[in-house]
Parts: C-alpha cells; sequence; structure tokens
C-alpha cells in the first residue's frame, strides 16, 4: 500500500512483475537496474535458485525525483513465476499499488500465461482490490523470438479489459521503460488522499 | 502531531534514550510493506533492508502456520553465528504491525540486546498508543499526469540518457 509522507513530501509505491515462470519479469527490472544512475536507483535484492530462478522475490527500490513537489520512490518487486511458489506469491502481492503482467509471447506459453493471469487475479480479489481499478500494464515480452502469437490474438485472450499493453523485448530493452513509465503513471494516478 | 508513523516515530525516539548497547548496532524498524520507518543510521541500504524485513518475516510465519504451530510466546526471528547477524522482532505500532530488527556485529550477548530491542521498542509502542493519522484526505493525490512530468521523472531512462 502506497505510503504517502506529506510533512517531508515523500512518496512510497509498490509495483510488482507479476507472469509465468521464466517470462521476463526479472529480466525487466535487471535492464532497468542497469539502465539507472547510482543516485536513482538503490541496491538490488535477488533470492535466486542455483539456476537463477526467482525463489522469493527480486527487489529494486527507485528514487525517480519529484512530480508536484513530491519525492517519488518505487519499490519494484517480481514474484516467482514457477507454479508451485504460489504462496509465495501471495505474500510478495500483498500492498501492491500497480501490477505489470509479464507475458511470454511463445505460442507454447499461451496456457501457462493464461493460468497466471487467472491466478493473479484470485490473488488480487482475495487481498480486497478491485479488479477494474487496480493499475494494471500488459507486458507482451519475447518479440523478439520466431515463433510467437500475434499481439491480436494476446489481446484478446489476456486482455479483455484492454488495459495498456506494451510489446517487449526484455532482454534487449526494449519496451522495458514504456511499461515501468504507465504502470507508474497509472499508480500516481490511483493514489489517494487529496491535498486539503 | 505527527501525520505519519515515521514522523511520530522520529518524535517519539527523540525522547526516549535509545539504550547504548543497542545504539552502536544499526537499529531499524519497517512496516509491514517493507517502508522504513525509523533507523538510527542514514545507511543507503535501508529502503533495501525493510524490503527483506517484512519478506522474511511473513515468510516465516507462513511457514509456521501451515504446521499449524500454536505459540502462547512472542516469537522472535534471529540469524547469527553467535556474534554477528540480526534479530527482529514483531512490533504493534498505532494498532499497526511493524518489524523491529537489529544487526549486530560482534556482540558477545545477543540474546540480551534482542531483548533490549524490544523493551525499548515497547516504550516506542506505548507512547503511540493513541495516535492515529489524520482523517482520511479525499480524492486523488494527483490528477491528470501528464506524459511529461512523468518523463522528467524518469530522465535516466530517456534513450538521451542510456549508457
Amino acid at each position: 500500500m502506497s505510503f504517502v509522507n506529506y510533512q517531508r513530501k515523500e512518496i512510497n509505491c509498490k509495483i510488482v512483475y507479476y507472469g509465468p515462470g521464466l517470462g521476463g519479469k526479472t529480466t525487466n527490472i535487471q535492464h532497468v537496474y542497469k539502465k539507472t544512475s547510482g543516485t536513482s536507483r538503490g541496491q538490488m535484492i535477488t533470492l535466486n535458485t542455483e539456476n537463477e530462478r526467482t525463489l522469493f522475490f527480486d527487489f529494486l527500490p527507485l528514487e525517480l525525483g519529484e512530480i508536484r513537489g513530491f519525492k517519488t520512490r518505487f519499490h519494484l518487486y517480481t514474484v516467482p513465476g514457477q507454479v508451485f511458489y504460489e504462496s509465495s506469491r501471495k505474500l510478495i502481492l500483498r500492498g501492491v499499488d500497480g501490477v505489470v503482467f509479464v507475458a511470454d509471447s511463445q505460442v507454447e506459453k499461451m496456457e501457462a500465461n493464461q493460468e497466471s493471469l487467472k491466478g493473479l487475479e484470485q490473488n488480487l480479489i482475495f487481498q480486497g482490490h478491485d479488479l477494474e481499478k487496480i493499475p494494471l500494464v500488459m507486458q507482451w515480452n519475447k518479440r523478439d523470438l520466431p515463433n510467437v502469437t500475434a499481439v491480436e490474438d494476446l489481446e484478446r485472450t489476456l486482455n479483455p479489459r484492454n488495459v495498456p499493453s506494451f510489446e517487449a523485448s526484455a532482454v534487449q530493452g526494449d519496451g522495458v521503460f514504456e511499461t515501468l513509465k504507465m504502470v507508474s503513471k497509472l499508480v500516481l494516478m490511483n493514489l489517494k488522499g487529496g491535498l486539503s | 502531531m505527527a501525520e505519519n508513523l515515521q514522523d511520530a516515530i522520529a518524535d517519539i525516539v527523540k525522547s526516549l534514550t535509545i539504550p547504548t548497547r543497542i545504539e552502536k548496532h544499526h537499529v531499524l524498524i519497517s512496516n509491514r510493506d517493507g517502508v522504513c520507518l525509523y533507523s538510527n543510521k542514514a545507511n543507503e541500504l535501508n529502503i533495501s533492508m525493510s524490503a527483506l524485513l517484512g519478506g522474511v518475516w511473513q515468510a516465516s510465519q507462513a511457514l509456521i502456520e501451515l504446521n499449524q504451530f500454536k505459540s502462547h510466546n512472542e516469537v522472535k526471528l534471529g540469524f547469527d553465528d553467535g556474534e554477528n547477524g540480526f534479530c527482529m522482532v514483531r512490533i504493534d505500532i498505532a494498532k499497526r504491525p511493524c518489524y523491529a530488527c537489529i544487526v549486530f556485529e560482534k556482540e558477545m550477548a545477543p540474546g540480551a540486546i534482542r531483548t533490549q530491542l524490544k523493551l525499548w521498542c515497547d516504550k516506542i509502542a506505548d507512547e503511540l498508543k493513541l495516535w492515529q493519522p489524520p482523517a482520511h484526505r479525499n480524492g486523488y493525490l494527483f490528477k491528470d499526469v501528464t506524459d511529461e512530468e512523468i518523463d522528467r521523472l524518469f530522465g535516466f531512462g530517456s534513450k538521451e540518457c542510456l549508457s
């Protein structure tokens, strides 16, 4: 849940990258980490298995500067994508302010995408979120690979609500910041607590 | 009156003397969402440490709950080699679950500093037991955030700034 300090003029928001295993969630924030200057980001935490798959979460704090006088800090998390880490995903989604769903565009991954998306929706509902209101951005990742589903089919199958979506190739860095900027914008516009 | 827990805790800590024995180590308090509420050391790692605190405690709690473990004692969490490591306790500040952690080095009695940490945090919690945030502010904090404002925020991510 966002934490706004009106006296210090600071905002802390939580964004979670969600999606099926090996879909590119960690690659997304690794790219963000690589491309941000040292003053704009903190220490990246990765808790992963021996073969470098996310075990618990990745975490990257971004201190982006100011918007309308408020210092803005985004906490980026990724969840482990493998099916049996469901308990961990539930924990990491607690207090989320915005979600990026990283879909794997490969044809054979469509079922995994659907299962993961269904899990996300169930977990968000369980935590009391309104699916119509929570800031959500879809990322169609791995567009650089040869055997990928057409974007129109991804949109039709995975994005019935027509939330903002971006094509991406996280490993090449394409679409990563476009996705992050959009979810950040949606999160900021969704922050409650108007100035009196 | 402080408007948020960070400032409320900061105000209280000014008036409460932090025990010398724990002050020499790194003391951190974070909320359940991993936001740093207090640290006795200005440290660029505070943000990441706070995020880990929330995750570590909640994962441990989930693990215990799977085994339907019931305890009437206060739970403590620790990771140390006898003189270096950290320990953490949960404290409820203004009815909100928070985590207090002390990271210690060359400490001969980790159990003792954990107890001191808990006692000190209990005093903070006691001072803040009636604290409430100000009445809910209505509406949205920002209206119509523009793409230009977002681009300025992410100035480091623009093509011009890419390394």
